[in-house]
């Protein structure tokens, strides 16, 4: 079974710049609102696919982006 | 919970209110009643405006109900205390001079008000200019850390605030809330209807996470529309509670129009300047007024921030004349109103207050 990762972040421009990280890579990603059942705030989080997740992991450690939760989720 | 869901419960909250005593198109609205609570407290002398209104505690105490029943409860630290409150301030001075937060533009959308429209349009531009700076790595750190106690604070000072308001007490000569005869503030449903129902409103719109911010930035720049449709769908259910209020009350049905509107100006440019001002604070400061009462009840403690901000701008805006006064008939002539050359002044500093907030924290990518 397929699965997504949601990655929280402190601030929404954290999570575009984590956006535009990934996404001068080969890796996709999409700003998608956070799903309720991981959080009550209103904002946004990033979402990716879950066998891209230690890829994108050291693309944005190497970027010094900090993801403050990660979540997964079936897609 | 779906936001639509909290939409129609905010909908006919702002109905039932209007039809139990409150304001004419102010069934709800988080800058106005808070600006009154502001009043009661005589951190202001405008007397229509001055009323312990019981709505703001119960978006407060629903939320943190909602909160601690669903384990949600964490207090979070501050970050950027100052810059927090003084958004705070701005976005209430804003909203006075549109004469409502975005939830009344709302409700006086659905009481035919066109004005609103004007408003919306500058709500959206708030949020748009905002979000560029998002865009561009607009941040306000990392927050820092707060104990349970310390979230717990704020819901418990309400708390103790109604219920010393209910106990009416009396220091000297005089009561210790003031209370307006005639004007706005004068106009109230039942104090203990008014509370259950922002009780309702508050636990909903915890659990739903409603945001009238959220709504439109996410619909045109994340294509997500699920906010926006508590937004619509909290339009409807405002007009077809004003509908049936009509058939009830055998008032006249909803006119639609500018001039003349309950509680409202026509001046278009401060309509619009007004709430794109309100839009580009509660932007830069993570939620709208109501979703800002939603986060305190669950113990953030940014949002207690701009709250405060708020209660200060509002002490400020009736105090320092820079509120909006609504159109009049006088002679027999409509008389378009507005913001003071005072009002002028402070939103401009206020929208400069926002740009230069905006550079100056953006982050190189």
């Amino acid at each position: 079974m397929r699965c997504y990762i949601y990655r929280l972040f402190d601030s929404v421009s954290l999570v575009m710049m984590a956006a535009r990280r990934i996404q001068k890579t080969d890796y996709s990603c999409k700003i998608v609102p956070i799903p309720r059942e991981f959080s009550s705030d209103c904002g946004v989080c990033l979402r990716t696919f879950g066998e891209e997740e230690n890829s994108i992991e050291d693309i944005l450690g190497r970027a010094g982006t900090f993801t403050a939760m990660i979540y997964r989720k079936e897609a | 919970m779906k936001p639509w869901i909290t939409g129609i419960i905010l909908g006919l909250a702002g109905g039932i209110l209007v039809l139990l005593g409150n304001p004419e198109n102010m069934g709800i609205c988080v800058a106005c009643f808070e600006r009154d609570i502001v009043g009661a407290l005589g951190l202001h002398r405008a007397s229509p405006v001055q009323y312990f209104r019981p709505e703001i505690a119960g978006l407060v105490l629903g939320a943190f109900i909602a909160a601690v029943a669903g384990k949600e409860f964490v207090a979070k630290g501050v970050s950027a205390p100052v810059s927090r409150l003084l958004l705070g301030f701005f976005g209430m001075i804003g909203a006075l001079i549109f004469l409502g937060c975005p939830w009344r533009a709302f409700l006086r959308l659905a009481g035919g008000d066109l004005n609103s429209l004007v408003g919306l349009a500058g709500l959206i531009a708030g949020i748009s200019i905002a979000f560029s700076f998002n865009r561009r790595g607009f941040s306000f750190g990392k927050a820092g850390t707060a104990t349970r106690q310390e979230g717990l604070l704020f819901p418990l000072l309400i708390l103790i605030g109604t219920g010393v308001y209910l106990l009416h007490p009396s220091f000297g000569e005089g009561k210790a809330f003031f209370e307006s005869v005639s004007g706005p503030g004068a106009m109230s449903a039942p104090f203990i209807i008014s509370l259950g129902i922002a009780l309702l409103v508050g636990f909903f719109g915890f659990k739903s996470r409603f945001c009238s911010i959220a709504a439109f930035r996410n619909a045109i720049f994340f294509r997500d529309r699920s906010f926006l449709y508590g937004v619509i769908a909290m339009v409807v259910a405002a007009f077809a509670a004003k509908t049936v209020s009509a058939f009830i009350s055998g008032n006249s049905f909803i006119t639609f129009g500018f001039s003349n509107m309950p509680v409202s100006h026509s001046n278009h440019l401060w309509n619009f300047l007004g709430l794109l001002l309100a839009g580009m604070c509660f932007s830069l400061g993570e939620g709208c007024p109501g979703r800002q009462l939603f986060k305190a009840g669950s113990g953030d403690l940014n949002s207690v921030l701009v709250i405060t901000g708020m209660f200060i701008g509002a002490a400020f805006a009736h105090n320092f004349g820079l509120a909006a006064v609504p159109d009049m008939i006088v002679d027999g002539a409509s008389v378009t109103g507005g913001p003071a050359p005072a009002g002028m002044i402070a939103a401009g500093i206020g929208i400069v207050y926002c740009l230069a907030l905006g550079i100056l924290r953006v982050k190189a990518d």
